[in-house]
């Protein structure tokens, strides 16, 4: 499999500088977060050019300001719940909704399909959205931020695809052996497509992770509110001068700029771990290794 | 999506009449109609049972009547679009919102893929993870911190600026942001950097499903490592590839303001204000909801046109398509 | 997490866009709006500050309400339950799930017998839904002018607000009504053209309430090089020019784009050119727009010569605000712009330990001792209105309860609390305690106001001019507020019109191609990439976008406001 050609062996060293030149660039911005979110906040505001080192003393208070909030940990909590009940109803719905779609003898595939399809291009807007949870009984409950959002038909898409590329030969001897769908899907199809399911595992535990909007119209009680709409609260209302009333913000500037960074530390660092736990699905040849061996 | 057979020949050798074969169809299958059940009740509850809302579009809407209850627009109700289309700015929004979104896909479609590539390349499994997950760091940072940073290094004294000076392109002392010129690179090169290594999760995924037989065999066959990547790699992900450039035909209209807000200024609007800002600034001016919802009909008119064509087009010459 | 933060920016940058608005929908009203007002104003005029002004006993009481026999005894015999809707804010929530567990709700619950339920929305956008969602509290408190598009007579209209008849107001809110009636023009400003009240307003109390916005210089380096702080377009040249000259200051002038078009809208350096503000003003009875006159031109004129000599940052449509904020604060620039209260204060805040002072400086004129036309102002009226909605079961017992903020006790309640715990009377002026100035958990001012009044957010009640006094800390703050009121805004200032509903549509369509247009020519003016010899041009095509057509129908807003 490896190949020994001497252009493979500079091509290789060329990939391992080039990909290491991207991995810096992009680590660069999340290393600017960090470095800023401990530096002296009058320093960094009279900084310009790239940030290197955590500029004067090192300060904690950005994350303490965050930390101390009586909101952030119930924060963590909601965006928890929300996330793992979300991930659940995602990808089962998911999962069924690509797997008849992909199924080809069936005579309502297409109708099926443009149905879904659809939704993606239009849909009646926040209001109707808004009543639509409201006639639902579902206003202040984190349900309003699981269901509506159970399937994004892009990932459907995406999970349908996978789908495809299983042979369908492996689904008929299923099928000969007296299977039905269901009993397809969960012993045969399933296995097969791991990787996919890793992807949209990641595409929707993140989506669930950055939400926000849905919780600050749907929720009453800030009790119920998820970890992002916290923060961004903290971060908002410790921003904005309402110039009309020149009301006071509840910050001075210096102690919002630490904020603002510690902020994006706290939201992200816990979903940046999910991938490495997710990477082994990834591996190359587990699948087929899986179901032939 | 992918290699969907045709099924029309089959239909056509057995007639007998639709509703029949549709009860025999759903008989048979019923375990997977079943299966479809719960996906069915959730669109239709929650995508087309609000769907009505649509013709906020086409009416004068007022919170406190309603939908149903507020007035038609004017025009047989298309008033909302009629004056969007009548805007002195209609064709610059038009061109500017194109060219952003076809600059993007053009720039950042490819080089996800060839970033996948490069990375199913590499070896060793730590550097493997450890880069992937670098790579999508700049997903997780906020878009405002992201163009701030832009912000600091196209500045006036930002290090990107000070090399385009020094290579006679960009203005000493001035803010690239300043030259309308500028604006779409730095758009676009900025979204490339935030979205690179995100975009390619999904095409790294795909080449984790790549029968490994195939490239044994084309080892077999004396194929060396371009070669195998031409003639097994990537046609294996060629599926993916092309249902993901169909999702983003679908989506050329959909330029959003928020990026865009944080990185204009009113001198640059010739290349920079687009659809959705315009749309944007109206509302400040009088909260109307039917003018914006018109807009969207108009930008999902066009993304549904497109992504039909782009459909078409893909199942005729590659027998692949969404549907 | 893109489509998180950026909705969020959308938030930041609606807030400061709302500057722009503000002149644009022109929420203000003309008049000038209370006798009481007009005097405690002048013993401001004639005073330096708080400090001198505690020495007026009566200081106080002018900006009061007026005292009336009550037909209304609080606490209410038998009173029920309302509930309340409004935004959480930063201030207590952090402290609090419901604001109806601060000390100040609680004591307003026991002084007016009401029980009070809070329905908290997170933002304006939650608002606008529940308006939308045909589901009200009692009580709503929110700016329907500002978010409601037909603002508060087409709240009423559509049934979503309880429009009150006078006779309604005079039996079930005799304290307000009786201040309606003795300021006319707040209670003009509130009247549909139908003749209904449409809300308990939120109402500033003195003129020294209605100006907030300024723009400061290091008055410092003014004495150091011995200059007047700047009154004249030209002295104010002069002194920019000395900054740059004789103390090196790099960029003498630091603004946003926003900041400079707020200059601009309030009218703050467009005196000297005869024109009164960029955006919508009154003169002679007819409305005008500023940025339409042949009189802009020398505006733009001389912004460009600002620009050219590089007084102005070379760089201001590009530059971030907590740049400009930075560049104040460690000399590299001498001018900038802000909020009295949340810049000017924030900054002296920041550099007290050092050799740092700062000074309003007044709206420009063309000649020294000329009043100037314009600056920031709002009519008294912030919008953050309480309204009974429809849905009120008990509407008269809502204005029972709404009308304890306008009586004498409810007054000091309202804007600072509780007296011997948040604020006590020193010298007959309520003074606010350490609890709420230095507090002791650690709490800024804001948040500790928060706890125990409303007098720094809005509500049903009448703001009393003790509460900015205490609230501007410095003394540079003050009389900050003593230099941006001396001006005739009053008198150019659009009132709170409104645009007839068949209007409505074209009027937003013509004025946002209009924005658009002369925002970037504005800039490409200044800057000098558009020469200003192209001004007639400029006119022309402002004339074929029908700004003729803009300005009739806002003329008929105002003719309609005017007749009521």
């Amino acid at each position: 499999m490896r190949d020994k050609s001497k252009g493979y062996r500079i091509f290789t060293v060329l990939n391992y500088i080039l990909l290491t030149l991207i991995a810096v660039v992009c680590l660069y911005p999340f290393y600017y977060v960090v470095v800023a979110s401990i530096s002296d906040p009058e320093s960094l505001l009279r900084h310009s050019g790239l940030l290197t080192h955590p500029l004067k003393e090192i300060t904690l208070d950005g994350y303490r300001m965050v930390l101390s909030n009586r909101r952030v940990f119930s924060g963590y909590r909601n965006t928890l719940i929300v996330l793992a009940v979300g991930l659940v109803f995602n990808m089962v719905l998911t999962v069924l909704g690509a797997y008849v779609l992909s199924l080809k003898q069936l005579m309502l595939r297409k109708p099926l399909t443009i149905i879904v399809i659809f939704t993606m291009y239009f849909s009646g807007g926040l209001i109707p959205a808004y009543l639509n949870i409201q006639s639902l009984g579902m206003m202040d409950s984190l349900w309003a931020l699981i269901l509506p959002g159970a399937i994004s038909t892009s990932n459907l898409i995406i999970m349908r695809s996978a789908f495809y590329t299983v042979p369908d030969s492996l689904s008929e001897a299923a099928e000969m052996d007296g299977a039905n769908h269901l009993q397809i899907l969960v012993k045969v199809m399933l296995p097969l497509v791991r990787a996919t399911l890793a992807v949209l595992v990641l595409y929707y535990g993140v989506s669930h992770w950055n939400a926000w909007f849905g919780a600050s119209i749907y929720l009453r009680s800030d009790s119920k509110y998820p970890l992002q709409l916290v923060l961004r609260n903290i971060l908002i209302n410790s921003d904005s001068q309402d110039m009309m009333a020149d009301i006071p913000a509840a910050y001075s500037p210096q102690v919002m700029l630490l904020i603002k960074y510690a902020l994006i530390v706290v939201s992200s660092v816990p979903i940046l771990c999910i991938y490495p736990f997710l990477q082994r699905f990834f591996q190359k040849g587990v699948m087929i290794g899986a179901v032939k061996g | 999506m992918s290699l969907i057979p045709d099924n029309k020949k089959r239909e056509k050798v057995s007639r007998p009449p639709l509703m029949r074969r549709l009860a025999k169809d759903i008989r048979k299958n019923w375990v997977a109609y079943t299966m479809f059940l719960p996906v069915l009740l959730f669109y239709l509850i929650f995508c087309y049972k609000p769907m009505y809302g649509i013709i906020i579009a086409f009416k004068n809407y007022s919170p406190g009547k309603g939908i149903w209850g507020s007035a038609w627009a004017t025009n047989c109700g298309f008033q909302h679009f009629i004056s969007f289309f009548k805007s002195v700015y209609f064709g610059r929004l038009l061109r500017n919102t194109l060219t952003i979104s076809i600059t993007s896909l053009l720039v950042t479609f490819p080089l996800p893929i060839v970033l996948a590539l490069l990375i199913n390349e590499v070896r060793g499994k730590v550097f493997k993870g450890v880069f992937q997950t670098l790579s999508y760091l700049p997903h997780f940072i906020s878009l405002v911190v992201i163009c701030s940073m832009v912000k600091l290094f196209v500045g006036s004294n930002g290090f990107i600026t000070d090399i385009l000076v020094s290579m006679g392109i960009a203005e000493e002392g001035l803010s690239m942001l300043t030259n309308k010129n500028f604006f779409v690179p730095i758009y676009v090169i900025s979204g490339l950097w935030q979205t690179l290594g995100w975009s390619a999760i999904i095409y790294t995924s795909a080449l984790a499903g790549v029968d490994q037989e195939l490239y044994e065999a084309a080892r077999i066959d004396g194929a060396n490592r371009w070669k195998q990547t031409i003639h097994v790699t990537l046609p294996s992900i060629m599926m993916t590839v092309l249902m993901m450039f169909i999702l983003r035909i679908g989506s050329i209209m959909s330029v959003g303001y928020e990026k865009i807000i944080l990185l204009y200024n009113q001198e640059i609007y010739e290349t920079a204000d687009v659809i959705s800002t315009f749309v944007y600034r109206r509302g400040l001016v009088n909260a109307n909801w039917s003018y914006s919802a018109a807009v969207g009909v108009f930008n999902s008119v066009i993304n549904l046109t497109l992504v039909v064509t782009a459909n078409k087009v893909s199942r005729k010459l590659s027998g692949m398509g969404l549907w | 997490m893109k489509r998180q933060t950026t909705k969020w920016i959308a938030l930041l940058t609606v807030c400061t866009m709302l500057t722009g608005l503000l002149t644009g929908c022109g929420t203000v009203e003309p008049d000038k709006t209370d006798t009481n007002a007009e005097q405690s104003s002048e013993q401001n005029t004639a005073s330096e500050g708080a400090k001198s002004n505690a020495e007026e006993p009566n200081a106080e009481a002018e900006s009061q309400t007026p005292e009336e026999t009550t037909g209304i005894v609080y606490p209410l015999e038998g009173a029920g339950t309302l509930t309340w809707g409004m935004q959480r804010n930063a201030n207590w929530s952090e402290r609090h799930d419901s604001w109806a567990d601060t000390h100040f709700v609680q004591e307003l619950q026991k002084n007016t017998g009401i029980t009070i339920t809070m329905e908290h929305v997170d933002n304006a956008d939650g608002m606008k839904l529940l308006l939308a969602g045909g589901k009200y509290p009692d009580l709503i408190t929110f700016n329907l002018n500002v978010y409601y598009s037909g603002k508060e007579p087409k709240a009423i209209a559509d049934n979503i607000v309880y429009g009150m008849e006078p006779e309604f107001l005079q039996e079930n809110a005799p304290d307000y009504w009786a201040y309606l009636e003795e300021n006319p023009s707040i209670k003009k400003a509130i009247t549909t053209p139908e003749g209904l009240i449409t809300c308990f307003a939120m109402v500033r109390g003195d003129e020294i309430l209605k100006s907030s916005y300024t723009m400061f210089i290091r008055d410092d380096w003014c004495e150091q090089l011995e200059l007047p702080i700047p009154e004249t377009a030209d002295e104010y040249y002069e002194t920019l020019k000395a900054f740059k000259e004789e103390l090196n200051v790099e960029i003498p002038l630091c603004v946003t784009a926003n900041a400079l078009i707020n200059l601009l809208d309030y009218g703050i350096l467009t005196s000297p050119f005869g024109i009164a503000s960029r955006g919508a003003y009154v003169e002679d009875g007819k409305v005008k727009l500023g940025y339409a006159q042949e009189g802009y031109k020398d505006v733009l004129a001389w912004l460009n010569k600002l620009y050219e000599e590089k007084l102005l940052d070379p760089n201001f449509t590009t530059i971030e605000q907590n740049i400009v904020d930075s560049n104040i604060l460690t000399g590299v620039s001498g001018v900038s712009s802000g909020s009295i209260g949340s810049k000017m204060g924030v900054l002296l805040k920041t550099n007290a330990e050092q050799d740092f002072s700062l000074a309003a400086v007044p709206s420009l004129v063309a000649n020294k001792g000329d009043t100037a036309m314009f600056a920031h102002y709002d009519n008294g009226l912030p919008g953050t209105n309480t309204y009974i909605t429809t849905d009120c079961k008990d509407p008269a017992a809502a204005a029972h309860f709404l009308n304890y903020g306008y009586t004498q006790e409810g007054h000091m309640l309202y804007n600072f609390g509780t007296e011997g715990l948040s604020y006590e009377m020193v010298d007959g002026i309520p003074t606010y305690t350490d609890l709420i100035m230095k507090n002791e958990e650690g709490l800024s001012v804001s948040q500790a106001m928060s706890e125990y009044e409303l007098a720094w957010w809005g509500g049903p009640f009448v703001q009393d001019r003790n509460y900015i006094l205490q609230y501007y800390e410095w003394e540079a703050q003050r009389e900050a507020l003593d230099t941006i009121t001396k001006t005739d805004v009053a008198k150019y200032k659009l009132p709170n019109t409104l645009i007839s509903e068949e209007n409505q549509d074209e009027y937003a369509n013509i004025s946002s191609e209009i924005n658009t247009y002369r925002a970037e020519m504005e800039l490409k003016f200044i800057r000098g990439e558009e020469s200003l010899d192209n001004f007639d041009q400029y006119l022309e095509n402002l004339k074929n976008m029908n700004i003729d057509r803009l300005i009739e129908i806002e003329q008929e807003a105002l003719d309609e406001f005017n007749s009521r």
